[in-house]
């Protein structure tokens, strides 16, 4: 156990809890979004491609929620409006963001596979609390994101389940039926958390490209959107046992790759599926059941 | 009306991604940068004299009317590894022997040999097939057209009973002595004696990259020590960053990346702390982080593509099986900043290399 | 009236058609029957429109580009084979995507058990001593018990923990691949002496023959083929398909009617698993001859569409298969003729996915105009389709 091992954790559980509650958001609003991994790439992309283009970071994550809301509105339009299936409405995104993100790396920049360097964030340096005694190093080394991503978790907490925005949104995710007997305007509701939705997912992956890294990869999302799925449904739906589920991802990925890096006589190939066995092993004990919203994936029509 | 306005708004979206995929297109077309890449020209080839859309070379001849087709593995171009180089290798062929270069990307391992017999079907000249996971293939794509012309890379083509084919060069590297090289000059270096090596995937050029660099070191300073560890993946930057983070963290100065276009990360990682130093793959990689950059272990691919294109061209390509190491150039370490090193290292290297050269010292590829 | 409107939908109109829920008169099938190919055509259509303007846009002549797909996936007898090539495991992962959803599974996890039942039927072809008549259906059998148990361990844990089939088969996945991983890694206890990252190459007694001279079609095909009919009458003409889909389409009411839920839960799930693996036996077996840790450049995942647009249905998963076979078949020519990147080739398969999402909206459309037609007083048609397994 040591400060170094958390922070890479906490670095590497952050694109994972903004996409995660993403997912939860849509998903609490009763809108499968297995496009979680399509909005991050296009998070990663954008938010490059503007750093690049405008040599601000800041615009860079600005357009990438830009974008990620736009994704989040096309996702909804589909899923609500069109009523399609969700989980096929989310598998063209999914498509269509790798294949987009990947095609315009060389008409942009006339280069495969990797961008090049582009402004990016760097840690941020918290004047006063750098000053604690032994917490200097975590007050210099974590980064905006990450303090987002934390602080998102409580802050979903209180929206979700102290606010009348947060009940409806619940409520419809819950029994859309019930939601509009009451005066809840379902479509408006569902259609702001898909949108949100899309705006987490997309600072996830912006927090890759320009927050963690200075660059967008083709495909660098590398299977975290359905990680972030996965999490989510670990936390069975709830905020804070979701980023629980994130960090224990990220902690045990961080955990092996240092124990590799110390030479821990164990194949590496098991230490890199420890994070994933560690989660079966909690879910299989500790966690056990968990049931998604009453109302999920079902199309709902104005009565 | 309000759901008719969302409606609007989401076919806005759509269409403005592919106004996206519009603005871009005409820089693609209008500047060629020199790593051109997964875009092929625009405008039908056929019409197109060679050349055009690489630097304009001197002299170019009139007979230029070859085809340079590489098949690339799933991995594709902007690999920063032996794909992006055999491009490089096709492009100096077309710019000094003539033709035109092409490329067909594989999205997926079945698609091997119809790609590569795509490109005979295309007429090519020459056919490189990069990466060992494209062995099997070639070797069924040239028994089934013994008059095309093949090169593959990392690996050896052979029939059913192991035979070479007469009519694919297999080239295949010593990757162990250039990395040998990179091993003396981080001995040389190392303060902290930790050296940290992180890989893509354990895969037999990773493990001569390793195993070469270990003797090398050891060779210098046998008090210092290499660890290894792998990411799992060969294009995970972010995880990539964090192994290199482990690294520094656990008090080692220098660390080894052979991790692809992943590796990315590991120039950042120093990059940022603005300590430690980062030993790369292939080529050199200095622009990656110009202050934290020691050497690269580098493996020239695009020579071997190059010179085996110009053997199509002389009439002279035949077939066979090449291991090409230091002698000749084919391995060793980045030229370009090597003369910033201080004497006694590079004396020490030079030594190495004679050494190697004159079979005093072997080195063991481990696999 | 309503029932008309309802059956508008193709994908119920499939199923209803295809399964004989509903008696239909031999004329109103054939209509119904020609209702859903042009509605399966009309996706492909406005696909292709759809994704002229960004093949126009990527620097490429859209008619030219059209013309080098259709070549390559139907010009002549090589690209007819590929075509089928890359159609097998499609069909095949997509058919055990189906399964699963049908009993109301989410099952994300095919890519692994795919994984493992190439892993296990290379093994098998190559390394172990089995007599030469009965080595190439030992080793698919043996395909498909490792795709089952590997799709066993979610399948218990949802039945007795009710943990979700969507978390577990994910994790699964991850595992899989690092077991493939260390397993054909150098000095791994299954790689080849020859070919990195591979098993030995399998016995020519376990290969999957070639049915085509000369190209390499090789016999998975007719064997997806034939398990598609079979999943078909399966699901919709015995016993345990109609419990599968009665827990699919209600757990509740099927646990009141007597039906053991968990039971259904664990042998869907794990006959979704095994269909799966065949999927990854048949390509290892048929296609490479020999296992390769990156012979699937996910097609479970893929599957996941091809699955949804062939409406869960056994026979309109084939149909969907055969369409994006035709389409990597014919991607190869889209590089080489019409300067088209891999990528774009991805973009256009999202496009088709997305008008396949569309289509609600065009039934809507002519439901309405049949309304009109017929008289007013006809409410917005029921919603198409339930969910399915929640996420």
């Amino acid at each position: 156990m040591d400060l170094n091992w958390v922070l890479a954790g906490i670095s590497l559980s952050v694109p994972l809890i903004l996409a995660a509650l993403g997912g939860l958001i849509s998903e609490r609003a009763g809108v499968i979004n297995i496009a979680l991994e399509g909005m991050m790439l296009f998070g990663a992309f954008v938010g490059v491609a503007v750093s690049w283009w405008a040599s601000s970071p800041w615009l860079g994550v600005l357009a990438a929620l830009v974008v990620g809301a736009t994704v989040g509105l096309v996702h909804a339009w589909f899923s609500i409006t069109v009523r399609a299936n969700q989980v096929v409405s989310a598998t063209a995104i999914n498509l269509v963001a790798t294949g987009l993100t990947a095609a315009l790396i060389p008409t942009i920049w006339g280069v495969s596979g990797t961008s090049p360097s582009v402004p990016a964030f760097g840690s941020m340096e918290i004047p006063i609390l750098r000053d604690i005694p032994g917490m200097e190093q975590v007050f210099t080394t974590l980064d905006g994101f990450d303090y987002v991503a934390l602080l998102a978790a409580p802050v979903l907490w209180v929206v979700l389940y102290r606010t009348a925005f947060g009940l409806g949104l619940r409520s419809c995710g819950e029994s859309p039926a019930a939601a509009a007997s009451v005066g809840i305007d379902v479509i408006k509701v569902r259609y702001q958390a898909v949108v949100l939705s899309g705006v987490f997912a997309a600072l996830g992956g912006a927090y890759l490209s320009i927050g963690e890294l200075d660059r967008f990869q083709r495909n660098m999302t590398n299977g975290r959107g359905f990680l972030a799925l996965a999490a989510m449904i670990f936390g069975k739906w709830k905020p804070i046992p979701t980023v629980g589920a994130c960090l224990l991802f990220g902690l045990a990925d961080a955990y092996q790759l240092r124990a590799q890096a110390r030479g821990l006589d164990v194949p590496t190939e098991l230490l890199q599926a420890l994070p994933y066995l560690i989660g079966l092993a909690a879910l299989a004990t500790v966690v056990g059941r968990a049931s998604a919203p009453a109302g999920i994936g079902k199309t709902y029509v104005k009565g | 009306m309000n759901k008719r306005f969302r409606s609007t708004a989401a076919v806005l979206a759509v269409t403005a991604l592919a106004l996206a995929a519009c603005g871009g297109d005409d820089d693609d077309t209008a500047e060629p940068a020199d790593t051109q890449a997964a875009e092929e020209p625009a405008d039908p080839p056929a019409d197109e004299p060679a050349g055009t859309t690489a630097e304009e070379p001197a002299g170019e001849p009139a007979d230029g009317d070859y085809l340079w087709v590489m098949v690339t593995d799933q991995a594709g171009l902007g690999d920063q590894g032996f794909n992006d180089l055999a491009w490089a290798g096709l492009e100096q062929a077309a710019a000094e022997v003539g033709g035109e270069p092409q490329v067909i990307e594989s999205n997926e391992q079945a698609q091997y040999v119809p790609n590569l017999q795509q490109a005979v079907d295309s007429g090519a000249s020459l056919i490189v097939g990069v990466g060992f996971l494209i062995a099997d293939a070639v070797s069924e794509a040239a028994q089934a057209n013994p008059d095309a012309a093949f090169l593959l890379i990392d690996a050896v083509a052979a029939d059913a009973d192991g035979n070479p084919l007469p009519n694919v060069r297999s080239v295949t590297f010593k990757e162990h002595e250039g990395a040998y090289l990179a091993g003396v000059m981080a001995g040389l270096t190392t303060e902290s004696n930790l050296i940290g090596f992180v890989g893509g995937i354990e895969i037999p050029p990773v493990v001569r990259f390793l195993s070469g660099f270990q003797q090398g070191l050891a060779s210098v300073n046998p008090d210092a020590t290499v660890e290894s560890a792998y990411v799992g993946s060969f294009d995970d930057p972010a995880k990539t960053k964090q192994l290199t983070a482990a690294y520094f963290d656990d008090g080692a100065d220098i660390v080894f990346e052979v991790g692809g276009a992943g590796g990315q990360g590991a120039y950042q990682e120093a990059a940022e702390r603005g300590s430690g130093l980062v030993i790369g793959t292939d080529t050199c990689k200095n622009q990656l982080a110009p202050d934290n950059y020691l050497t690269s272990a580098t493996k020239d691919v695009a020579g071997a593509v190059f010179t085996t294109a110009e053997s199509v061209a002389e009439g002279s390509f035949e077939g066979g099986v090449a291991n090409l190491g230091l002698e000749g150039g084919f391995v060793g370490v980045c030229e370009d900043t090597f003369g910033d090193l201080s004497q006694e290292i590079q004396d020490a290297v030079n030594e190495a290399r004679d050494a190697i050269a004159s079979g005093e010292v072997t080195v063991d590829p481990g696999t | 009236m309503s029932g008309d409107l309802k059956a508008t939908s193709p994908i119920r109109l499939l199923e209803q058609l295809i399964s004989g829920e509903q008696p239909y008169s031999e004329q109103g099938r054939g209509r119904r029957l020609g209702a859903s190919v042009i509605s399966f055509l009309g996706v492909l259509v406005a696909a292709l429109v759809l994704a002229t303007p960004i093949v126009y846009l990527a620097g490429s002549n859209p008619i030219e580009a059209y013309g080098a797909l259709l070549r390559g996936s139907l010009g002549g007898q090589q690209p007819i084979a590929e075509s089928l090539i890359s159609m097998t495991p499609l069909l095949f992962a997509g058919l055990a995507v189906a399964v699963a959803f049908q009993a109301g599974l989410f099952n994300i996890g095919a890519e692994g058990q795919l994984v493992m039942g190439g892993l296990v039927a290379g093994w098998i072809a190559a390394e172990v001593d089995v007599p030469a008549p009965l080595h190439l259906v030992t080793a698919i059998l043996a395909g498909f018990v490792g795709g089952a148990l590997w799709a066993w361990i979610p399948a218990v844990l949802k039945a007795w923990r009710g943990v979700h089939e969507v978390i577990t088969t994910i994790m699964m996945n991850f595992v899989a691949f690092s077991i493939s991983q260390y397993l054909v890694k150098p000095g791994g206890a299954l790689v080849s002496t020859t070919q990195p990252q591979a098993t030995e190459r399998v016995a020519s007694a376990a290969e999957l023959p070639r049915i085509w001279d000369p190209t390499r079609l090789h016999a998975g095909i007719i064997l997806a083929l034939a398990v598609a009919v079979a999943m078909w009458f399966f699901l919709y003409r015995t016993p345990v398909g109609f419990r599968f889909r009665m827990v699919g389409s209600n757990p509740v009411a099927a646990e009141f009617n007597g039906i053991a839920t968990k039971r259904v839960i664990v042998q869907s799930l794990m006959l979704s698993g095994g269909l799966a693996g065949l999927a990854g036996a048949v390509e290892v077996l048929g296609v490479h001859r020999r296992y390769f840790d990156s012979f699937s450049p996910g097609y479970g995942f893929d599957s996941i569409a091809v699955a949804l647009l062939g409406a869960l249905n056994p026979l309109g998963v084939a149909a969907a298969a055969a369409f994006f076979g035709m389409l990597r078949a014919g991607s190869i020519r889209l590089q080489s003729e019409a300067g088209l990147t891999r990528d774009m080739v991805t973009v256009i398969s999202g496009l088709v996915v997305a008008c396949v999402a569309a289509q609600p909206l065009v039934h809507r459309w002519r439901a309405r105009r049949a309304a009109d037609r017929n008289g007013p007083a006809t409410a917005d048609p029921a919603p198409e389709e339930e969910g399915l397994a929640s996420v």
